[in-house]
């Protein structure tokens, strides 16, 4: 609880900042794009709801090219996603063990 | 929530999804249960995997909770209204029992009357296993239960896309979907679909919440050990944690789903943008959705909800935040939380009931920088510091 009171007290400008931890533009970067993000794309329903409709238009003949299309990109990035997570895990067996 | 969405973005849990998805489809050659039987050793084996030493409690709560709600849907024709109560009372007074010996009796040790705590291990998923389980019990005392057989009432419980961080799913729109022979058989559109919610959520979970976490944990453990962090630290510090709580819990949440689509069944949403709402009452519907369903049905409308005036439904929604602010862990801070939400919700009703129905532009743009102000400003008492 008092760690939470030093913080909120901090964000209304009531501390000395002679001692904190600092921060760095990389940070500033991803807070305001992140932030950004929260705001501006749509949520995952909406996505899956846009996807859902697409695929069961009753007049679209390439259903199964878009099937397989999204499929194809949803594989693509999580093989992305895979393989950063096997170079990461790889990198830090390295560094811990050499 | 870190801990719990790491083990499902590991490579083990890929594997391990890798097999159970062709089993899962082949299954329905040795009849309609064959599926369901697969999916619920698949989800016995994934709690195993996670927490061995704690399956015992599961399935113990599994069989004494599918036997009360047998014998409420009627299995005993003679018992009269009044046992079905005792014996509704009696489940949910059992299920809350073991909630709070396993969650917070050792805060209550230590916390409340000052005594040595016990050390007691949290047992996984043990807050989504029990809330789903009262639900069951309440609703089959109101005979409002579909469908139940031991197999698929064992699934419904331990079903593992959403078993260790929710959502929090209900019996009456699930256990159909996985007797129903058509899930049975792979379906293009949602294995599509499914996939896509999946990649959306992982991504969500090791680009966005795994990059700002570093950013969290060194201004509230600074001010944790007596710090005081100034003006850029501490915004930046709770910000990174106010993006990382959403990008780690629903991007759980989208893996989740994803997952059980590829299944052919079709889980809740637990996430609407949130951080668009434009008041706190709408934040509420777009935040962990189905806790906020779960809480308004089977805690607020039993407490009166708004049918017994406004003082009592300000009180109802304190305590209803309060309690759901004690469900997130055993915590002063968690209570801090959760009335700090109920203040703003008892503030925004009032507000609502004097400001114009319709609102304007300049309206909505304040609305939506004082909701997401308020929401930042709770999460400082959220933070879990490591």
């Amino acid at each position: 609880m008092s760690a939470a009171r030093r913080v909120l007290s901090g964000m209304a400008g009531l501390n000395a900042a002679a001692s904190s931890p600092g921060w760095d533009v990389k940070q500033a970067a991803w807070l305001a794009g992140l932030s950004l993000l929260t705001q501006i794309a749509p949520s995952s329903n909406e996505i899956a709801d846009s996807l859902h409709r697409l695929l069961r238009e009753p007049k679209a003949r390439w259903n199964g090219s878009l099937i397989a299309l999204s499929g194809g990109a949803c594989g693509a990035a999580f093989a992305l996603v895979l393989s950063t997570m096997l170079v990461k895990n790889a990198a830090e067996f390295l560094y811990f063990n050499f | 929530m870190g801990l719990e969405t790491a083990r499902c973005s590991s490579i083990e849990f890929f594997v391990f999804l890798a097999a159970v998805f062709p089993v899962y489809f082949l299954a329905h050659r040795f009849g309609p249960r064959g599926p369901v039987l697969v999916l619920l050793i698949a989800s016995l084996i994934f709690y195993a995997w996670w927490s061995v030493q704690y399956l015992w409690l599961l399935l113990l709560s599994i069989c004494f909770n599918y036997a009360i709600g047998r014998q409420l849907l009627g299995g005993a024709p003679k018992s009269s209204q009044r046992t079905r109560d005792v014996l509704l009372a009696a489940g949910v007074a059992t299920n809350l029992g073991l909630l709070f010996v396993f969650k917070y009796l050792d805060f209550f040790l230590r916390d409340v009357l000052g005594h040595d705590p016990l050390g007691i291990i949290l047992p996984l998923g043990i807050s989504f296993y029990t809330f789903t389980q009262i639900a069951f019990l309440v609703d089959a005392r109101r005979g409002d239960v579909a469908a139940n057989d031991p197999l698929s009432y064992g699934l419904f419980v331990t079903y593992f896309p959403h078993l260790i961080a929710g959502p929090i799913i209900h019996h009456k729109p699930v256990i159909p979907q996985f007797i129903n022979p058509a899930n049975h058989v792979i379906r293009p559109d949602m294995v599509s679909v499914g996939l896509a919610l999946f990649v959306i959520g992982l991504i969500k979970k090791i680009y966005f919440a795994d990059n700002v976490e570093p950013f969290v944990q060194p201004v509230f453990s600074f001010a944790a050990a007596g710090g005081n962090p100034g003006l850029l630290e501490a915004w930046s510090g709770t910000l990174a944690y106010t993006l990382q709580l959403y990008f780690d819990f629903s991007g759980y949440s989208d893996m989740a789903v994803g997952i059980s689509m590829l299944f052919g069944i079709r889980l809740p949403i637990n996430f609407e943008s949130p951080y668009k709402a434009n008041d706190i009452i709408e934040f509420w519907r777009r935040w962990h959705m189905t806790l906020s369903a779960f809480l308004r049905e089977y805690l607020y409308f039993p407490l009166g909800g708004n049918r017994k005036g406004p003082a009592r439904r300000y009180v109802n929604l304190m305590l209803t935040m309060c309690l759901g602010g004690l469900w997130h862990g055993a915590n002063w801070t968690f209570l801090a939380w959760g009335a700090l939400h109920g203040l703003y919700l008892i503030i925004n009703h009032l507000a609502r009931a004097v400001l114009p129905a319709t609102p304007g532009l300049g309206r909505l743009v304040i609305g939506r920088c004082l909701t997401l102000l308020a929401v930042i400003v709770a999460w400082c008492f959220f933070v879990r510091i490591v």
